[in-house]
């Protein structure tokens, strides 16, 4: 194998299912380090560049409607009660691969809510990173494999500068995961 | 000696897990009442043609020919058959048979991935299915590999199908040591679940009733494993093969 093959694409056009992954050849994990370190090196240019363009302003959303990036910090600084919220993004991202801006307070997608932006994709990302470094989880680094699989497909001049900093942070971060469970099984190189 | 299971039919797909299955409950001289069999195309096989495979050494296990089909086993074992004409279980033709079977239990092994809606589930026979994955922890369609990242064993659960995702009645659960080589979607995986589906039924067989048990343990559902952590899953199994397979293999629940 020589290329990844989960990034081949607009992910969030075009879902990735991962049901019937080819995976089992030894070089597997290579072949990913390598499609991470391209998409770093494209997040690099980024964070150098001029001003991105702006994301689309979101629709307004009438009140009660929460914002996802108020939910994900939220549950980024209450870990206790955040975790049971988490889940349920977890399986809107995992079931959908897509979560919306805006969230009633049950976490149903708010009406008339727009898809969540980039930033608040790099935020969720950060939210996983956290949970799966506090609970040691598969659970939550598998989904944040995913969703970085995800934002590699789209790295462009969407990204602000801030943006692609943050996204770079949570692929170091990611990649020490991983690099931990090959530790914690006792197959790291 | 031969094992009576006359109220207990098998469903079977033409998948992995059916030839083992069938193999296994044929192997351990168990007779099932029927076995009704679902269309569709047989997977290739392209390893061994036999696998000694054993679980430990307080299990006896069987030499299991991946090759043969669930079909074959079943009309070599001289068991009755009924064919199916959709793989739907949820179809109104597939309910109108299950409601003429002599039987009142099904082992489930028909298509992955499915949930049975009320109708199916208001039939007269109750579907007994074994999950791939040690619940109520690991639910879900790639139970099994998480359990092996976190435990480094294999969980295998049987259960009482319901309309949810892993969530019915846990008959007997158990961890399966892998065996180093073998692989593990189409011989470990569905060998576990045949190995537990036949410690039930002796049970049955046995006691005239099925085991239960409460299943403590905090639930947790399952999305299908990203490849870069079944990719350390299966090395932790040391089941990582040297050359690719050109064939997919669905990741059965």
């Amino acid at each position: 194998m020589d290329r990844y093959p989960c990034g081949d694409r607009d992910l969030f056009r075009q879902p990735e299912s991962y049901e019937y992954a080819k995976c089992d050849g030894a070089d597997y994990l290579t072949v990913w380090r390598r499609s991470r370190d391209a998409a770093l090196e494209k997040l690099r240019a980024r964070a150098t560049a001029g001003p991105a363009a702006a994301e689309a302003e979101a629709a307004p959303v009438s009140p009660p409607a929460i914002p996802l990036s108020d939910i994900l910090s939220e549950v980024m600084t209450a870990p206790g009660d955040g975790r049971a919220r988490l889940d349920v993004l977890v399986a809107k991202f995992e079931i959908f691969r897509r979560l919306f801006g805006y969230y009633e307070p049950d976490l149903r997608r708010a009406p008339y809510s727009e898809v969540a932006g980039l930033e608040d994709y790099v935020l969720f990302g950060e939210v996983l990173a956290a949970y799966a470094e506090r609970t040691a989880s598969p659970m939550y680094v598998s989904t944040l494999l995913k969703l970085v699989d995800a934002l590699c497909s789209v790295i462009g001049d969407q990204f602000s500068a801030a943006a692609a900093a943050r996204l770079s942070h949570v692929i170091e971060r990611e990649r020490a995961l991983v690099r931990y469970w090959q530790e914690r099984v006792g197959v790291a190189p | 000696m031969t094992l009576g299971l006359d109220d207990v039919g098998l469903l079977l797909a033409p998948t992995f897990r059916s030839r083992a299955y069938a193999q296994t409950l044929a192997a351990h001289g168990m007779r099932p009442a029927l076995a009704v069999l679902l269309p569709g195309e047989e997977p290739a096989w392209d390893g061994d043609e036999t696998i000694d495979f054993r679980f430990g050494d307080d299990r006896s296990g069987i030499d299991f020919h991946p090759g043969v089909s669930a079909k074959e086993t079943v009309t070599a074992a001289g068991w009755e058959t009924v064919t199916l004409d959709t793989n739907d279980i949820n179809a109104e033709r597939a309910i109108e048979t299950f409601d003429k079977l002599p039987v009142s239990v099904l082992v489930y092994s028909g298509l992955s991935k499915v949930l049975l809606r009320p109708p199916v589930l208001a039939s007269k026979v109750r579907f007994l299915h074994v999950h791939g994955g040690y619940l109520p922890a690991y639910r879900g369609a790639t139970g099994f590999y998480f359990g092996l990242l976190n435990e480094g064993r294999l969980g295998v659960s049987a259960i009482w199908m319901d309309d949810g995702i892993d969530t019915g009645p846990v008959l007997m659960r158990d961890w399966y040591d892998p065996q180093s080589g073998v692989e593990i979607d189409r011989v470990m995986e569905p060998m576990a679940r045949a190995d537990l589906l036949a410690r039930v039924l002796r049970i049955r067989a046995r006691d005239g009733h099925y085991p239960s048990t409460a299943a403590p343990g905090e639930a947790g559902l399952c999305f299908v494993i990203h490849p870069v952590l079944k990719n350390i899953a299966l090395a932790r199994a040391q089941a990582v093969r040297t050359k690719d397979s050109s064939e997919d293999v669905a990741l059965t629940s």
